[in-house]
């Protein structure tokens, strides 16, 4: 009972952690040593980015085995530290079985900070961003304001459940759309609009998953290296394909003229 | 010089903040873009193309990363999201796509290849820090303790 138990618990730390960012080697290491930690032979266990299978043998040496399923990701870093602590904590035999499914139900519940807040970092981000690449303040506060604007905007869209590439497809042509009516309105010269929508696409450039891709394939996790891989591409394309069409029929059908 | 690795630290504290990393690493992280946009600016002075000083910036600061990783007793990805963010080739990628539209092949290319180097420069210097020997890391997490994080989260 207590293995089966344990086994539904783990899975259950490797789901959260899969489903707010971790590398999938990081998942079936924390999956492995929480099944480990029981004495129990046979462990086994795979993670691919979509899905986590783990079996071991229980009391009475029967094989027993879950499969839970991975459909939505996000990124909470302070969410796979915690569960991280908290399978170290169980490893390590300072708290009990029923703390650890307890403290994976808090951290399941946690909802990471405020709309406002991350708003508002982000608007920052992107004025930072701004000012690195080019040394422009002007821009740079173009890039602010945009980055108000758009992600308000995409936590609006991600509420409604959308496909995340036509998310970012939307905020790409937000975030040239933007740009643009802050050049007609005079707030920015044309020349410089570039170095407002570099930092303002920054915080929508897939780093995170590219270099989790590159961890993956290192770790000798190929498919969900690959997967990942290809993901961060296709969002690369889809962010600078929004920027471009709106940029596009700006300079070539308004009458912006080219840069 | 001093503005721009001010704006590196307010601009990696800002993205890790989306990122909901935990509030007491945030600084660091911080720190640690800076770290990278400050080797990243001191070598671009020699090296105008951006290769070397790419190269030098993520393996310095990936570097760290690992080292600070057990210090902190945090997962890794809090501190390399830090130290990758200000090296990510997004001006380049612009120019790019800005090329495409202008129909110029050459600089279009130009753009796209510099894009693909410069995140294979960044993952091989990934790849470099991950395979240093465990026992290094552990020698210097050992020898910086005096960083350990104090509070418990759970």
């Amino acid at each position: 009972m207590h293995l089966q138990r344990l086994l539904k618990t783990s899975v259950f730390a490797g789901y959260l952690m899969l489903a707010n960012g971790a590398e999938t080697a990081r998942v079936e290491d924390t999956i492995e040593r929480l099944l480990a930690s029981s004495g129990s032979k046979n462990v086994g266990v795979f993670v691919s980015i979509t899905a986590i299978i783990a079996g071991l043998d229980d009391e009475d040496g029967n094989a027993r085995s879950v499969i839970k399923r991975v459909s939505s990701r996000g990124y909470n870093l302070s969410k796979i530290a915690k569960i991280n602590d908290i399978s170290r904590a169980y490893v390590s035999k300072e708290i009990s079985l029923d703390e650890v499914e307890q403290k994976l139900n808090d951290v399941e519940a946690e909802k990471g900070y405020s709309m406002i807040s991350k708003t508002l970092a982000s608007a920052v981000a992107c004025l930072c961003f701004s000012y690195m690449i080019g040394q422009n303040a002007v821009a740079a506060v173009n890039a602010f304001f945009i980055g108000i604007i758009v992600s308000l905007i995409v936590s609006a869209l991600s509420a409604k459940n959308l496909s995340s590439y036509l998310v970012t497809i939307i905020a790409g042509c937000a975030i040239s759309f933007i740009a643009v009516v802050f050049v007609l309105l005079g707030f920015n010269q044309f020349d410089s609009i570039d170095i407002a929508i570099i930092g303002s696409i920054l915080p929508y450039l897939p780093g995170i998953a590219m270099t989790n891709a590159i961890r993956d394939v290192l770790c000798g996790n190929y498919i969900s290296g690959i997967c990942r891989g290809l993901e961060a591409i296709f969002v690369t394309l889809c962010l600078s394909g929004g920027v471009g069409v709106v940029l596009g029929i700006y300079m070539f059908y308004l009458g912006g003229g080219a840069l | 010089m001093m503005i721009q690795l001010l704006a590196a630290f307010v601009a990696t504290s800002g993205f890790v903040f989306l990122m909901n990393a935990p509030l007491s690493e945030i600084p660091i992280c911080g720190l640690v873009g800076v770290l990278s946009w400050g080797i990243f600016l001191l070598i671009s002075t020699v090296d105008p193309d951006g290769f070397a000083a790419i190269f030098g910036a993520s393996l310095a600061s990936v570097f760290v990363c690992r080292v600070l990783a057990p210090i902190r007793r945090m997962p890794r990805t809090v501190y390399l999201v830090a130290a990758i963010i200000p090296l990510v080739p997004g001006m380049h990628l612009y120019n790019m796509m800005l090329a495409i539209l202008m129909d110029d092949t050459n600089a279009s290319s130009h753009h796209g290849t510099r894009t693909l180097i410069f995140t294979g420069i960044i993952s091989i210097s990934i790849l470099i820090v991950l395979s240093l020997p465990e026992k290094l890391i552990v020698f210097l997490a050992k020898t910086f303790k005096m960083f350990e994080r104090k509070e418990k989260s759970v």
